[in-house]
């Protein structure tokens, strides 16, 4: 009984209660003493950065690349690699360190743990997704100093092309997070103990309340620092889409387009020029303006060429051919519509929309000829319809040559040969047209022949007398009707009360000119005074074939051929016409 | 009186120092290589291809130094590049750090009989300057934690004899006229010339334990010289840090050095860079035969 006793003591529910107090306060005090005397986390646990921190340390490798070994220690405990220990991407081993034990994989799992389920962190699902993408051929594993120069001459892009260990707050962002946190770099130490912890800021979370790391341009940025090499991406063989594998698949790794077998696959074609220039042309859209401006709302190539959604993480870009890219023609009008942007793409009344062209080698400036004259590199009409004008351009030049050299030094050199205009030799100038019926040898009248002012009228021919018989030189009367050839015999008389004044007003000048007339018409310009041969008699000879010409219908009236007047009637020899 | 004071200050600028002709010059002027070292010259400079550095537009991974390559002072980088060492695949970086702060020579020219000290030398002066803690790297400084010194390498340890640097500068007479001779020549002419130059250096420095687990080498022998037992230092440390102004921390730190330690297990110089033989083992430094008193002092001084 008496052994009974403590055990029974110990069944006691106050016994019971105590001792559970007690443990749970020497659990709470160990725990307390675990946290406190916690040790600093210790990023470096090989002591790699016991020679790496070094500065100074680098060599010249045998292709000529500079190597650096040196890591800015204070850069990489602040970095998002800051609290993985080198070891879980570098299997270093031996020194002098192997090449193939320093070798990185990226879709590796590293010895950070992720907190819900303890699992390894890995990168694996973004590389997975990075595979299927239309990049999908770069580089993902096998990365180290020494094969940067080979990773710098692929085609596609690697992780390493756009992602570097940054720090968690970027140094742009860094006065940001102090003004939003309201911290100075010495408050940090206080709550954040510890080297690597200060430096990382409380690392993940905070750089989230800071912001995207990456903003729009950023983006861009990353982009362009292969698609806006063009020389570069004039090299790259993409995929065929219409000699695609069976069953639609996208290409085998390692069979792909972008890789060396590229120029002997016939499942690859060479890239447009539309293509190759993708970013100018962009560049030339409001997409991209409104960003080079600061302005956010405008639209990174990210924003057209990711499908937004469950999942997204900006690493699968898919060619345009697959269904299920946002640039997709069918899915256009989702990736238009997202993010509030063209919300009224996505109806069926609007479909006109999404046909806009946002990459339209119309608004890229061509940078050389060879770029017209490659068929290859042309997908678009207006550069065929301009060979088409170069053509027609050429023989229009070709054909202006050509005059200039063989016709133009056996044409007259006057004016009226250059400016080419025979009615305004003809009206303006008063000049005969070269059509016009050839003029009658005119013989020069001996100024001693002109009658006075009282024989002109009374030569002044009635109306229905002939050209022929007045002995005068013939033109055209323009009182005749054009049609009936009629003359109106009102207007034949007020020209002729016209004439009369006009020829009472310049009777020596018409002297001189010796020509006889019926009715003048106006004279812009002054006669040319030629002194006849005053031996040979004032009359007019009219050939044979001229007579057709100048028979004058009944109505008609003969007048003097102004282009006679104005210029002057040479003197012509017997049997001589123009 | 004027005039001997006017003489006496053109004397003292550096133009005027520039005139001596260093003693490695005078040295390299004297050396008369056999047909041996001739024919390797040529060898060499016949087989010598160029390397150029490649540009690579893709960012390293790691943020590395912003300003890696600092253009060297030193005579001997005209030919050699500021980062000269190539072919060891085990030291090869740690050689090119240390010309950040130590002159080829100081490595490189060590003449037998000719015991000489170490001190700093200015290159942007063109003289020796007193040593200072500032002087080293080693160490940061307590307000910033910063480096005592940049890395533009202008401060370095160089040898000395009767308080003259041994060492030839870009800016000394002697040495632009033996530059001038070495572009002129042609391939048979440098094979020759590259054989005088190099024939007082040599191609091996010493070892890490020379200057950073110095005292630990440095071993002192009982003897008998002339009827009297004597101490006799036989592999005396390079480099005084006292002299050269190291503080006990600095001294400390630069003499405990875990790295030298590390590479001290390593058997001499094993591993090389593809097709460059084993080039036999290194020799280590170079004990006078019968030091100087200033050097026993010395010693003495760091053995205590």
């Amino acid at each position: 009984m008496r052994t009974s006793q403590p055990m029974d003591a110990m069944k006691h529910p106050l016994f019971c209660y105590a001792v559970n107090a007690l443990m749970r306060c020497v659990f709470m005090v160990l725990l307390l003493n675990s946290v406190v005397s916690a040790n600093e986390r210790q990023s470096d646990p090989d002591g790699c950065l016991v020679c790496h921190a070094l500065e100074g340390l680098q060599f010249i490798d045998k292709k000529g690349v500079l190597r650096i070994a040196t890591i800015d220690k204070a850069d990489y405990l602040g970095s998002l690699h800051g609290s993985v220990p080198c070891t879980d991407c570098h299997q270093i081993k031996t020194y002098p360190h192997e090449v193939k034990d320093g070798l990185v994989d990226c879709a590796s799992e590293c010895h950070v743990n992720e907190p819900s389920k303890g699992e390894k962190f890995s990168h694996k699902p973004v590389v997975k997704e990075f595979l299927k993408s239309t990049h999908g051929n770069g580089r993902v594993k096998d990365f180290e100093g020494g094969n940067r120069l080979e990773e710098d001459s692929e085609p596609d892009p690697s992780c390493r092309r756009c992602h570097s260990n940054t720090p968690y707050i970027i140094p742009a962002q860094m006065d940001k997070f102090k003004s939003e946190m309201n911290h100075a770099d010495a408050e940090c130490g206080k709550c954040h103990v510890g080297e690597v912890w200060m430096k990382q800021f409380g690392g993940h979370v905070l750089r989230r309340l800071v912001g995207s790391r990456w903003n729009k341009n950023d983006i861009n940025k990353s982009c362009t620092q292969c698609h806006a090499d063009y020389e570069r991406m004039a090299k790259v063989k993409i995929e065929d889409p219409n000699k695609r594998q069976p069953n639609n698949t996208l290409p085998v790794e390692g069979q792909g387009i972008t890789d060396g077998k590229s120029p002997k696959d016939k499942r690859t074609m060479p890239v447009t020029y539309r293509w190759i220039h993708s970013t100018e042309s962009y560049e030339r859209t409001l997409h991209s303006r409104i960003l080079v401006v600061g302005e956010e709302k405008g639209a990174s190539c990210l924003d057209c060429h990711i499908q937004r959604g469950a999942g997204f993480n900006g690493h699968g870009i898919l060619k345009d051919e697959d269904k299920t890219a946002s640039t997709h023609p069918e899915q256009l009008g989702e990736t238009c519509g997202a993010s509030g942007c063209h919300n009224y793409a996505k109806s069926f009344l609007t479909q006109g929309f999404v046909k806009t062209d946002v990459h339209d080698i119309n608004q890229v400036k061509l940078p050389d000829f060879k770029a017209v004259l490659d068929p290859k590199k042309l997908t678009d009409v207006w550069h065929w319809s301009s060979i088409v004008l170069i053509v027609f351009s050429a023989g229009f030049g070709l054909s202006s040559l050509y005059w200039l050299i063989v016709v133009y030094p056996k044409s007259k050199k006057t004016a009226s040969n250059i400016i080419g205009d025979e009615r305004f030799e003809e009206v303006m100038l008063g000049r005969k047209p070269k059509n016009s019926p050839p003029k009658a040898s005119v013989k020069p009248v001996p100024a001693a022949a002109v009658p006075p002012k009282a024989e002109l009228d009374k030569a002044s021919v009635p109306v229905g007398s002939t050209a022929v018989d007045a002995k005068v030189p013939l033109v055209e009367d323009k009182t005749a009707s054009p049609i009936t050839g009629n003359v109106d015999p009102k207007a034949v008389v007020a020209k002729d009360e016209l004439a009369r004044k006009e020829v009472g007003s310049e009777p020596k000048a018409l002297a001189e000119t010796g020509a006889m007339t019926t009715t003048q018409t106006s004279r812009p310009t002054e006669p040319v005074v030629k002194t006849p041969e005053p031996d040979k008699p004032l009359e007019t000879k009219v050939s044979t074939a001229d007579a057709a010409p100048t028979k004058v219908e009944k109505g008609a009236i003969d007048t003097v051929n102004p282009t006679d007047i104005s210029e002057g009637v040479k003197p012509s020899k017997e049997g001589e016409s123009d | 009186m004027i005039k001997l004071v006017l003489m006496a200050l053109l004397l003292l600028t550096p133009a005027a120092q520039a005139e001596t002709t260093p003693y490695l010059l005078e040295q390299i002027q004297k050396a008369q290589p056999d047909a041996t070292a001739i024919e390797k010259a040529r060898k060499q400079v016949a087989d010598l291809k160029e390397i150029k550095l490649k540009k690579i537009s893709l960012v390293p991974f790691h943020l590395r130094e912003k300003n890696p390559i600092n253009e060297s002072n030193g005579y001997c980088s005209e030919c050699h590049g500021s980062i000269p060492h190539l072919k060891s695949l085990r030291s090869r970086a740690f050689l090119n750090m240390h010309t950040d702060y130590v002159a080829c020579e100081t490595c490189h020219f060590r003449p037998e009989n000719t015991p000489l000290q170490y001190a700093w030398f200015d290159y942007n002066l063109a003289q020796v300057v007193a040593g200072v803690p500032e002087c080293f790297h080693s160490g940061r400084k307590k307000e910033d934690k910063k480096p005592w010194v940049s890395r533009d390498g202008h401060l370095k340890i160089v040898p000395i004899l009767n308080q003259q640097a041994v060492i030839a500068t870009r800016t000394n007479v002697t040495a632009k006229a033996l530059y001038k001779q070495w572009k002129d020549a042609d391939k048979v002419q440098k094979g020759l010339l590259k054989a005088q130059y190099h024939q007082p250096l040599k191609t091996k420095g010493p070892e890490c334990s020379a200057c950073h687990n110095d005292l630990q080498n440095a071993v002192k022998t009982t003897m008998e010289v002339d009827g009297k037992v004597v101490e006799k230092i036989t592999k005396p440390p390079l480099l005084d840090y006292l002299v050269l102004g190291a503080t006990p921390v600095q001294q400390t730190a630069i003499r405990q050095n875990s790295i030298a330690d590390f590479f001290g297990h390593y058997q001499p110089e094993a591993t090389k860079v593809e097709g460059e033989g084993v080039d036999g083992i290194a020799h280590d430094v170079e004990v006078p035969k019968d030091p100087t008193k200033e050097e026993r002092i010395r010693i003495t001084n760091f053995l205590k």
